[in-house]
């Protein structure tokens, strides 16, 4: 069974796995070029994501990983809450 | 703009001295530099010396302390790092640290690390004063992360022919349990006879970042145990990406041997995400480490030029 994904709840864990206020981690802030993330931060994020809600996301899906929307929408997707 | 020493408390010869060039009302500005000649850099690695990330937290530390009310109080975790570039011999680093006050009587240290304005590292520490009863971490029940998978038997083999680490900065002595490619158990036996503790008391704690980098080697023989990487010109520097969540309890001391755990959590592309603990000869917890980012990179794209 797999968690309920609040928007907002991601938005925190995300910004403290990056160590960013959550107030940066606005939908469209592009991780690489407006919150410094790095390939090795991607895939932390990755991680935390698959442990926080019990998915298991593909390494060939990261590259989509660049926004926070992108995130909540790929973790939707894994979920089965996508609209 | 003032100029002061370090307080001292523990002046170690491994270590590096740090020296204050600003005091702020939050926090100032540290310098140090890591000498050439810096012993731990011989093993660090033949031929290709780089400053251990731990050393980074280590002057991150001492920074704190340079400039906080309270020198001597209790270090008790590292919530976040980030290593962005290396650091080589003979780079001065430049700590920008600021200080805030977290919980009751506790520090928290934001340490921004540049080498002639280039990033190197950002470490966040934590800190609890000497009046504070324990650790926010300490009534927490120390579950380990994953219960003992059934390991297979592990042969009794030379880690040299496995990690690049030699002389004095290889911190493992026995692999004791592995499951290739996903759990290790490895044992260290501290010692007063090492050179850290050449000028302390006997009775003094392992310095911290040598657990820390003592657990991190044990993450590495377990990344790898089965594509072994004992000579950095032949084969890849082993780095650090960043740390996440290390709570540090119990201090270790000389006589006792440490137990690591490390659990590969995830592995891509050359990086490797582990997660463990590190307990003490008689159960104790010394440590847990939430997440630790390695990458393992040819000498070649450090330099730019394939030497050092």
């Amino acid at each position: 069974m797999n968690a309920v994904v609040d928007k907002e709840e991601l938005r925190r864990t995300i910004a403290g796995t990056l160590d960013v206020d959550v107030t940066e981690v606005t939908d469209d802030a592009h991780f690489t070029d407006e919150l410094d993330v790095d390939s090795l931060m991607a895939l932390e994020v990755m991680v935390v994501l698959e442990r926080t809600y019990g998915v298991k996301l593909d390494e060939s899906r990261l590259p989509e990983m660049t926004s926070f929307q992108r995130a909540y929408d790929l973790l939707l997707e894994h979920t089965g809450q996508r609209a | 703009m003032t100029t002061a020493t370090s307080p001292g408390r523990t002046a170690r010869a491994s270590r590096v001295p740090v020296r204050v060039v600003d005091h702020r009302p939050d926090g100032g500005l540290v310098s140090a530099t890591f000498p050439v000649d810096l012993p731990v850099l011989a093993g660090h690695y033949p031929g290709f010396p780089i400053v251990p990330g731990v050393l980074l937290v280590e002057v991150a530390e001492q920074a704190a302390r340079a400039l906080a009310a309270q020198p001597a109080m209790r270090w008790t975790g590292i919530p976040a790092t980030r290593f962005r570039s290396p650091v080589l011999p003979g780079d001065a680093v430049l700590v920008d640290v600021r200080l805030e006050e977290s919980g009751v009587g506790g520090t928290t240290a934001r340490c921004v690390l540049t080498v002639g304005g280039r990033p190197v590292a950002d470490v966040r520490l934590v800190f609890v004063g000497p009046l504070a009863p324990d650790s926010p971490a300490a009534g927490r029940p120390a579950a380990d992360p994953s219960p003992d998978p059934v390991a297979y038997p592990c042969p009794h083999r030379d880690l040299r022919s496995v990690l690049p680490h030699r002389h004095p900065i290889l911190l493992v002595d026995r692999v004791t349990r592995v499951v290739p490619g996903l759990w290790i158990e490895t044992v260290k036996a501290i010692s007063v006879s090492e050179p850290c503790m050449a000028d302390e008391p006997t009775t003094a704690a392992y310095p911290w970042p040598l657990t820390v980098e003592s657990w991190c080697q044990s993450a590495g023989l377990l990344a790898a145990w089965t594509a072994p990487n004992p000579d950095v010109l032949t084969g890849d520097v082993m780095l650090f990406g960043g740390i996440s969540g290390i709570e540090l309890h119990r201090a270790p001391h000389p006589g006792e041997f440490l137990v690591h755990q490390a659990e590969l959590v995830r592995e891509a592309a050359g990086t490797q995400i582990v997660a463990g603990t590190t307990r003490a000869s008689d159960g104790a917890l010394v440590m847990r480490v939430e997440r630790i980012t390695m990458v393992r990179r040819p000498a070649s794209v450090l330099t730019g030029t394939g030497d050092a």
